[in-house]
């Protein structure tokens, strides 16, 4: 369950996608996703491109387990999340999956700290050093320590997206999702939330995919696809 | 950490978190409110009186003896005679009597013709013995001693001379004014009808009867003296000296044993001269009590609504949050929580507010009793206690966080589904 950190992990699949369908609901005729094929190896730094409402989402969405595919085979880490129960999902999810979306990152009402703390609560391991690996994390991604306690409402948008990066790192996740989480940044924050994000990704050895309508982020990956691209390619 | 989430959620909408705390708290401050006035309310009335054994009339319904002989509601049937009195008072088994003689009255206010034995031996509450809050007992024959809120009421204190009148009303044609009475007393208040008495000697009722010449004093006491007297003199005009009433209304009685009690009260009922029947107090106030039931179970029923309109309210608030938490759920489910927790912690969000509602509706409640105890005790001598925690206090509060649980779970479906729908 915990994706096996062997160390020949590189040469495992991150994410392998087989004939896998979706449509809210059992619509048949809206069929909203329709991948023959697609596959993302270990290490690899995906930037997602595509038009808005193309199902950039729906498909991140079903890779972090939150929706199940109609028909098809979906494997994440080597696990596959369609034969899995929804608790089992869950779980997979909170030790396996780190997410970072454009906004509402944070649960408003806690401050940075115990957003990490809470996020960490939900993985297996029930990690009893979170707060050591937080203040760890909130110092590589620059956030003042007078800022931890803070309600996060009064954080700046730069500062949160950070903070979030923290959140969705404590439990040591081996892949992490990002829904346009640049979008909302001016072009410094922005800069500066991808270098920092880009080298814990790299020193921690995981899998990104990046979903943007940004195609001048394109020089921090390894790969460029366009969901068109995804969707429609043969097997 | 989970309750830390379900805090920092209901502070992140403090106004409507605070509106429906409230709403409970006053739902349990009503809840709890109304059952300590209840269940004192019963105590007070169980032990209106207490410590007297049997209570003997002419021959009616238990009701009837015990309303007029204690709560001096309604009129006698018939009077006793003074010889079944002295009998039965000066039967072995008996230890003190208190004689009653009903018909007069002041300002609306019932008279008591009674004995020097009706202080000292008549008690209310568990065991409390009358007591005065000025002046003493009567002794001379015109003496009148008040119940607290006789005095208060019409404002007389000690050395006041008060005016009888024969009958109830307070504009009764027939007054006594030819002999008035001097306030000897005031009791304390007792929370009792005896609060609302006023009371002589049986001397002195039969003197203004008579006439009203002055008696000498002492002459009688409650059983067991002037055996050599005859009776059936007091209608007589004879101005000299003090006669044996030729009957009187009821009479308490004290036995010296217990065990005595039933045996006396067959004798009584069975008795011979004339028809008495005898009631043992307790057993008569808790029927008159069942017959009051209906009252108690409306201020239950009352206090049950309250308490169901506050949890609606709040199961209301809680709804109508979920819709404003879309963005918040799915971050939640993102960092891998499950539905199931979203749906507990929108329970544990209502059962913050109740406890925190019951925690403040009970204090609030003890604060209340303790500030506005005394007067209520020396305004309706209604004792209220201020232990809270009685077992059936308990027994109401695991109710409410039932109430609060159900009221709850709509909500708490509600963003079950939105955690499951969350993408």
């Amino acid at each position: 369950m915990t994706g096996g950190r062997s160390p020949d992990r590189k040469q495992l699949m991150a994410v392998q996608l087989d004939r896998v369908q979706f449509s809210y609901r059992g619509d048949r005729q809206g069929q909203l996703l329709n991948i023959t094929q697609w596959a993302v190896n270990r290490g690899e730094r995906v930037l997602i491109h595509g038009p808005s409402g193309a199902g950039k989402t729906t498909l991140l969405n079903i890779l972090s387990g939150l929706l199940t595919c109609t028909r098809g085979e979906v494997a994440v880490m080597d696990q596959r999340l369609d034969k899995m129960s929804a608790k089992q999902r869950d779980r997979f999810r909170a030790n396996n999956i780190g997410c970072v979306f454009q906004r509402f990152n944070l649960i408003p009402y806690l401050n940075a700290i115990d957003n990490i703390g809470l996020a960490s609560t939900f993985s297996a391991a029930g990690n009893a050093q979170w707060r050591d690996e937080a203040s760890a994390l909130l110092n590589s991604l620059m956030i003042e320590q007078t800022d931890w306690a803070k309600p996060t409402s009064n954080l700046s948008m730069g500062q949160q997206q950070r903070v979030a990066i923290a959140r969705a790192l404590i439990n040591s996740p081996a892949l992490l999702i990002a829904d346009e989480p640049t979008s909302s940044l001016d072009s410094e924050n922005r800069d500066n939330f991808l270098a920092i994000l880009m080298e814990l990704i790299s020193k921690r050895d995981m899998t990104l995919i990046f979903v943007s309508h940004d195609m001048a982020l394109a020089e921090h990956f390894t790969r460029l696809e366009a969901l068109y691209d995804i969707t429609q390619r043969p097997s | 950490m989970f309750l830390k989430v379900a805090m920092g959620s209901l502070l992140s909408r403090k106004g409507s978190a605070a509106m429906t705390l409230m709403a409970i708290s006053v739902a349990v401050f009503v809840l709890l409110g109304i059952e300590q006035i209840r269940q004192q309310a019963r105590d007070s009335f169980a032990s209106t009186v207490s410590g007297v054994d049997l209570i003997v009339g002419a021959k009616t319904g238990s009701m009837n003896l015990l309303l007029y002989s204690v709560f001096r509601i309604g009129s006698p049937t018939d009077n006793i005679s003074w010889q079944a009195y002295r009998d039965i008072a000066e039967s072995d088994d008996v230890a003190w009597a208190i004689p009653i003689s009903l018909g007069d009255s002041h300002e609306g206010y019932r008279v008591v013709g009674t004995a020097q034995a009706f202080f000292d031996h008549f008690s209310f509450g568990k065991k409390r013995r009358l007591t005065f809050s000025e002046g003493t007992a009567f002794e001379g024959t015109f003496d009148a001693v008040l119940g607290s809120e006789v005095a208060s009421a019409l404002g007389y204190s000690v050395g006041r001379e008060i005016i009888l009148a024969h009958g109830l009303a307070s504009t009764s044609f027939t007054k006594h004014g030819n002999q008035p009475f001097i306030v000897v007393g005031v009791l304390a208040p007792t929370g009792t009808p005896v609060d609302q008495t006023i009371h002589v000697r049986l001397e002195g009722i039969e003197a203004m009867h008579a006439g009203g010449t002055m008696i000498p004093v002492g002459a009688f006491s409650s059983q067991s003296n002037s055996e050599s007297e005859s009776e059936s003199e007091s209608e007589s005009e004879s101005e000299s000296e003090f006669t044996e009433p030729e009957s009187i209304t009821a009479f308490m009685l004290g036995l010296k044993s217990r065990m005595s009690t039933f045996s006396l009260q067959r004798q009584i009922n069975e008795f011979a001269g004339e028809p008495l029947m005898a009631i043992l107090p307790g057993v008569a106030l808790s029927e008159l009590w069942q017959m009051m039931s209906m009252f108690e179970n409306v201020l239950r029923l009352i206090s049950a609504l309250v308490l169901l309109a506050a949890v609606l309210g709040m199961g209301a608030v809680l709804l109508a949050s979920i819709r404003e938490r879309r963005q918040e759920i799915h971050l939640l489910r993102m960092m891998g929580a499950s539905p199931l927790y979203l749906f507990c912690l929108v329970e544990m969000e209502a059962l913050i507010l109740c406890s925190l509602g019951m925690g403040i509706g009970g204090v609030g409640l003890y604060a209340a009793l303790l500030i506005v105890g005394d007067a209520v005790f020396s305004r309706f001598g209604l004792y209220l206690d201020t232990t809270l925690f009685t077992p059936e206090a308990a027994l109401m509060l695991v109710m409410v966080l039932l109430a609060t649980l159900a009221a709850a779970a709509a909500p708490s479906i509600k963003m079950y589904t939105a955690a499951k729908d969350a993408t």
